[in-house]
């Protein structure tokens, strides 16, 4: 999965760029008065889905020594919120959130092919490759 | 199924009521308001006549009748009673026509002088600074709030704000839903005086603080430096009119009690709550005509539906309107008239929407013939003798109220111009008739309809239908919508299987009868708006379903010792009580196909729909449903003479600029909540504003506001 296992991992990092930018977005449209949906279930919805994003976003930029299995169920989770408020945004006409997961969803691209792996299962993983080579 | 298809799937299986709160109503019909058949003179033979000379006015300043009055049959089973200041009927067949012309200070084109803009209910106004080109740069000029608005969070019962604005006398007038009058600065918006009559601010007669503005009058020639030349007028829940002056918002000490006609004195027949007074008055030839609003729904003996027309100087009565006959009056009331009226200033008649008899949904008590219950009637302004008169549903057991203003509009067919009028309904029918004599312009044929099946009950067996212009909704229920049913797990289907449907007019049952269209229309009371020169109508709809169900008595006695009131009303001491309910399903999802709500142009000329495009879109939860879904609309658009319509009305709380020709918008704009009342168009110093007030209405949505907001091009 992961391509450059020593290198930065730029998918996750842009991760926790875009969804620090979307929490940022949510809380404008929930509590700017005056834009049509503010302080709504909808709003309220966005607001806690891309919190939810950040910490995911926090974990797999820095939690590098968890388990392979919880790296990958975090990034499956991410994805699904990403579709998810995604949806949510292109229903409360909020255009930059909604551009903001397109722009997530490449970064989770990123992350998933390009990124280096993480956990311990990775290290062993790695170690065995290097002694067969 | 498309991109939009699959969006619109996904949105609606999250969206667990996506659509519920906006259709579920579970208050009483907020928009039944009551009415009467038939009309009655009373004449006072020895009582002045009406005058334009204000020295004339009576002494009698509280405006309360004296001596006896003279009640003179008119038309089908109705009768009028003339008041002190009024001027008996001729008793001549057909009735005298009345004295005519226009009112001065109504005729200039830059004004928006009455509630619908004109006495014509034509919406229509000759301004075109404003064009399809430009209107993209549209934008806020100023904005107010008036601080009467009530979310029913605390005593005060929520808010329900349709008020026309009216500029008139270089001022924009508002009449509040707490019954304040504020008058504005129509360029700035800047408070140039407020009125408060302190009305109680109690839901006596609607569950909502409900108020549709003010109305404004001004003398033949004012003289200058006297007070109350020029009037406004607003009318309270609690059944009291009051007239200010125009400048300063002091009142008139000549009008009624210093100021203050309680038109309550003439609640006099089944008075079990007061002649609330939502609709502003029509004001033509120094006199007020007046309707009221009150509740159809919880007894069957309720007052007697009735028209006052009232001197605009002193508030006495010149006559009463019954639209009842008197020996129905121990078994049923209302059909009022609560919503708009229209005029005919060259020909002085008055056009009035009558509503249906009490109770609403059973009419077991009231088998009779009530030929001007649900009718459009045309009355003589000086008399208040019935001209023509036909009846649009007969034995309505629908609550199909004549709900909307017919607008006045000449028509050209074939070679000739006839003088015609088009009276939209909530069944959805378009009735064009001539205005003169009632005659239908386009066919309307009697057809036969479902018998009732339930005891008492004697549904007509023939109802009035029309077929062009097109009607407003389909004929047929737009059938179960798929991702509802998916949704519901089949609960839509099953739901509609077990009920009564066998097309339009099918009675209210035991069972339950799936109707359609229901209470909540077709169309409004809005009604809607025409380009007198095009020739071209147009007219927000609503494609609602609901479920009429007849509940016995017992068991109506025993729901309600369970306190389970919310959706059923109790029909006084008949024998059925009513459960109306919203076809959804357990999400609050429309069980019914979209459009929700459309917007339609009509030629006039020819009867033909030029278009018919789904109009606003639904929001709940904050979400925004497709706009292919349409939206429930309450309001009314207006249009101008470069081609544009201008109207809020719609869920998402966005007004809205639309293409005349093509139904395309082209402009909208974010407002506090959904713009209920129809938006005033008028020229103040070269610069043409199209001004909203944004008060929003709890059947669409539980957003309230006290929101003015004015768009004029910039500078």
């Amino acid at each position: 999965m992961a391509s450059n296992p020593r290198g930065v991992a730029y998918g996750a990092w842009l991760l926790l760029a875009i969804s620090t930018i979307s929490l940022i977005l949510a809380a404008v449209a929930t509590f700017n008065e005056g834009n049509g949906i503010a302080h709504t279930p909808g709003t309220y919805l966005v607001l806690v889905s891309t919190a939810l994003m950040l910490i995911g976003s926090l974990m797999l930029t820095f939690a590098r020594g968890m388990p392979r299995w919880l790296g990958g169920l975090i990034a499956f989770l991410i994805l699904l919120d990403l579709l998810g408020t995604g949806l949510a945004a292109y229903l409360l006409q909020t255009e930059w959130l909604l551009g903001c997961m397109g722009v997530g969803l490449v970064a989770w691209l990123v992350h998933v092919i390009a990124d280096p792996a993480t956990g311990k299962r990775d290290r062993y993983m790695t170690q065995r490759k290097e002694a067969v080579s | 199924m498309n991109r939009h298809d699959a969006v619109a799937l996904i949105a609606a299986l999250l969206l667990t009521s996506a659509m519920g709160q906006v259709l579920a109503q579970d208050e009483p019909p907020a928009e039944e308001e009551g009415g009467q058949p038939q009309g009655i003179t009373e004449t006072q033979d020895d009582e002045s006549e009406q005058t334009t000379d204000s020295e004339a006015a009576s002494d009698d300043t509280d405006g309360a009748d004296t001596g006896d009055a003279t009640l003179t049959p008119t038309g089908p089973g109705g009768r009028v009673e003339t008041g002190p200041a009024g001027q008996p009927p001729s008793g001549s067949d057909p009735p005298e026509p009345p004295r005519t012309g226009p009112d001065a200070w109504m005729e200039s084109s830059d004004s928006w002088a009455t509630f619908n803009g004109d006495l014509r209910a034509q919406k229509y106004s000759p301004a075109d600074q404003i064009t399809p080109e430009n209107v993209g740069e549209l934008e806020q000029a100023w904005e107010y709030h008036t601080g009467d608005v009530a979310d029913g969070s605390d005593d005060i019962p929520m808010s329900v704000w349709s008020a026309t604005p009216l500029f008139v006398n270089d001022t924009l007038y508002l009449g509040t839903p707490f019954y304040r009058i504020i008058a504005l600065d129509p360029g700035s918006g800047e408070e140039k005086w407020t009125f408060d009559p302190e009305a109680p601010l109690e839901a006596l007669t609607q569950p909502n603080m409900k108020g549709r503005g003010v109305a404004y009058w001004e003398a033949d020639e004012p003289q200058a430096g006297e007070a109350c030349q020029k009037r406004v007028y607003i009318g309270t829940m609690d059944a009291k009119l009051y007239g200010v002056d125009a400048d300063t918002g002091e009142p008139c000490a000549d009008f009624g009690d210093n100021g203050m006609v309680d038109v309550d004195q003439w609640n006099t027949v089944n008075d079990k709550w007061p002649l609330s007074l939502f609709q502003p008055p029509t004001v033509y030839n120094d006199t007020l005509f007046l309707g009221w609003a009150g509740k159809d729904w919880a007894d069957a003996v309720a007052p007697p539906g009735t028209v006052f027309a009232l001197d605009a100087r002193t508030g006495e009565r010149k006559w009463t309107f019954y639209a009842l006959p008197e020996e129905v009056f121990d078994r049923t009331g209302t059909a009022n008239v609560w919503a708009s009226m229209s005029l005919d200033p060259e020909t002085g008649l008055l056009y009035i929407p009558i509503s249906s008899p009490s109770p609403n949904y059973y009419g077991g008590e009231r088998t009779e013939e009530l030929p001007l219950a649900t009718s459009v009637t045309a009355l003589n302004t000086e008399t208040g003798e019935v001209v023509w008169s036909r009846q649009l549903v007969h034995h309505d057991i629908w609550d199909y109220d004549t709900v909307a203003p017919p607008t006045l509009v000449d028509i050209r067919k074939d070679g000739e111009t006839i003088p015609a009028l088009v009276q939209p309904s909530k069944q959805g029918f378009l009735y064009v008739l001539n205005r003169e004599t009632g005659e239908p312009v386009y066919p309307i044929e009697e057809r036969e309809v479902p018998a009732s099946d339930a005891e008492g009950e004697q549904a007509s067996p023939t109802q009035p239908f029309v077929d062009i212009p097109e009607p407003v909704i389909p004929d047929e229920w737009p059938g179960i919508s798929k991702i509802a049913d998916i949704v519901g797990l089949g609960e839509c289907s099953r739901k509609a299987e077990g009920l009564r449907y066998e097309g339009r007019f099918t009675p209210p049952s035991v069972e339950g009868t799936l109707t359609y269209p229901p209470t909540t229309g077709g169309s409004q009371w809005g009604g809607g708006a025409v380009d007198p020169e095009k020739g071209v109508f147009v007219i927000n709809s609503n494609s609602v379903v609901q479920i009429y169900r007849l509940i016995p008595r017992d068991d109506y006695q025993q729901l309600e010792q369970s306190g389970e009131t919310g959706g059923y009303y109790a029909q006084g001491d008949t024998a059925y009580g009513f459960q109306l309910e919203t076809f959804l399903n357990w999400a609050g999802m429309p069980c019914w196909k979209p459009p929700y709500g459309t917007l339609a142009a009509y030629d006039l000329s020819t009867g033909e729909r030029l278009w018919n495009e789904p109009f606003g879109q639904v929001q709940k939860h904050g979400f925004y449903m497709p706009e292919s879904w349409g939206s429930v609309t309450i309001g009314a658009p207006v249009i101008t003479r470069s081609g544009l319509i201008f109207i809020g009305a719609s869920m998402d709380s966005r007004v809205r600029a639309i293409d005349l020709e093509s139904g395309e918008v082209l402009w909208k704009h974010l407002v506090e909540a959904p713009a209920v009342s129809m938006p005033a168009v008028y020229t103040y110093e070269g610069k043409q504003y199209v001004t909203f007030a944004v008060g929003g209405n709890s059947i669409l949505l539980p957003k309230v506001s006290d929101q003015v907001v004015a768009f004029a091009l910039p500078d």
